[in-house]
């Protein structure tokens, strides 16, 4: 928020893992068990063609961040874990449709 | 400061058979006694210890072995499970010890070398005031001391009654103790930290432990194990998973086990009203900071140098990991013939890295003696 007396206020970005819902990502889980193994290397984040990535969808939030993906293909051949990140991006955009959520 | 109360560990501890036979008057049970003439003394009954002594009976060698304990097997006595396959420390500790029963190998339990002496191809071994025996060649098997953790004080241990260190976890796996909260039932968050005492400049620690990050997976499996509703959080800096099976471990604590690794120090821990342990920490991979709180804080240690004193006398304060003359190819100390390093005097070793140093270590005594008596045996 931008405020007249100098000074910018923001979201408080603390992540609070007491009170942190893994219910999303374990259901995920279930699908595509691999993706707890994401260790967080950003090689597919360094590969995509449009900037995206799956690396954001391991983290706390999950940013929506799939509108844009071409589908190419590309994290997967790079994931240094052997994720299935095609299969785990249709199957995140599937949860967020059942949670009522836009994709 | 006070010695810390450790509820947790009850002392309903087996003997196990094989360490009841390891008096100091223990009858020999292999080998024949056929009449050796050099003695090769073995400092320390740790892994490297014991592999040592085992090989050099093998090669009918006499061996003095010193023990400062009043039994044998090191800190391997306190482990539950070995990694990377979990198997139960005392089974290592049996196949060890297998090879020490043996009627060329004397045993002196209870007794600390503190220094060794090299004169004219005669080797001392001294205790701390008396000279306790006398050896054609040393293998220095002394071994390491965890890292005191109390020296990092942001993390509260010796204060803060739920903070433990690995090696206490370690003795209640092993116990088969409960790791319960403060109200008594199964723990609802356990978070480890890894390197306290390994590559921080704050308590003078340049070096990498090495085995504290496989350490810490296979305690937080073992936790997830034994409690599935347990969330575990792994706090690293870098995951330093270098041996077999230990990257295929890591994974198997994220994948199967639902272990979280977070890549961020904690920075301080600090007791709430109900006696659990606050964390803070950041997500360094989120560029976001966290707070937590857990029922128990486990402080993965480092090891610690405890075998220079024994060659120089020095003293505790000037102790570091000693170097071997030509540490590539092979484990003889500089200017000091006849001593040989074997284990974790000369570097965070694991158990499988300790017994290969110990036995490489009795070859290269038995070299070292074979060219001193003009043998070519």
């Amino acid at each position: 928020m931008k405020t007249k007396f100098g000074f910018d206020i923001h979201d408080n970005r603390q992540i609070d893992l007491d009170l942190e819902d893994t219910r999303f990502a374990d259901e995920v889980a279930v699908v595509v068990k691999s993706w707890k193994a994401c260790m967080k290397c950003g090689a597919c984040v360094g590969t995509c063609p449009v900037g995206k990535g799956v690396l954001n969808l391991t983290g706390i939030n999950y940013q929506p961040a799939l509108t844009t993906c071409l589908m190419c293909g590309k994290c997967l051949l790079v994931c240094p874990r052997g994720i299935n990140t095609r299969h785990l991006i249709l199957e995140v955009m599937n949860k967020y449709r059942e949670y009522g959520k836009a994709v | 400061m006070m010695p810390r109360e450790k509820p947790y560990i009850k002392s309903n501890r087996q003997e196990i058979p094989a360490f009841a036979g390891m008096t100091s008057d223990a009858q020999p049970v292999t080998g024949n006694r056929q009449p050796v003439t050099v003695r090769v003394a073995v400092v320390g009954g740790g892994p490297a210890g014991m592999a040592a002594v085992g090989a050099l009976a093998a090669m009918h060698i006499g061996v003095d072995w010193y023990e400062k304990e009043d039994r044998v097997g090191g800190k391997l006595n306190n482990y539950h499970q070995l990694f990377p396959d979990r198997v139960p420390a005392s089974e290592a500790f049996g196949q060890l010890v297998k090879g020490t029963y043996h009627n060329h190998i004397d045993r002196h339990l209870g007794k600390a070398i503190t220094s060794v002496g090299v004169n004219a191809g005669r080797i001392s071994l001294n205790g701390k005031d008396h000279k306790i025996g006398e050896a054609d060649a040393v293998i220095l098997a002394t071994g390491f001391d965890f890292f005191d953790a109390r020296h990092k004080e942001e993390f509260g241990y010796g204060i803060y009654k739920h903070v433990i260190t690995s090696a206490d976890l370690e003795t209640v796996f092993a116990d088969g103790d409960k790791l319960l909260n403060v109200n008594g039932s199964a723990p609802a968050s356990v978070a480890f930290v890894h390197c306290v005492g390994s590559r921080d400049e704050q308590v003078g620690v340049s070096y990498c432990s090495r085995l504290c990050c496989i350490t810490g997976i296979k305690q937080a499996i073992q936790i997830r194990r034994e409690y599935r509703e347990t969330r575990v959080y792994n706090f690293y800096i870098d995951m330093r998973a270098f041996g077999r099976g230990y990257e295929e471990l890591y994974r198997e604590a994220q994948e199967n086990h639902g272990v979280r690794f977070i890549r961020g120090r904690v920075s301080e821990a600090s007791e709430d009203e109900q006696g659990r342990i606050r964390v803070k920490a950041e997500d360094t991979l989120m560029s976001r900071p966290i707070k937590l709180t857990v029922d128990w804080l486990v402080l993965l240690i480092g090891m610690s140098p405890s075998c220079s004193a024994v060659l120089s006398g020095k003293g505790e304060r000037e102790k570091s990991f000693t170097n071997a003359e030509n540490p590539l190819t092979g484990s003889a100390v500089k200017g000091q013939p006849g001593v040989f390093l074997a284990g974790c005097c000369a570097g965070p070793m694991s158990i499988p890295e300790s017994v290969a140093s110990g036995r490489s270590a009795a070859v290269q005594a038995a070299e070292y003696l074979n060219k001193k008596n003009g043998n070519s045996e």
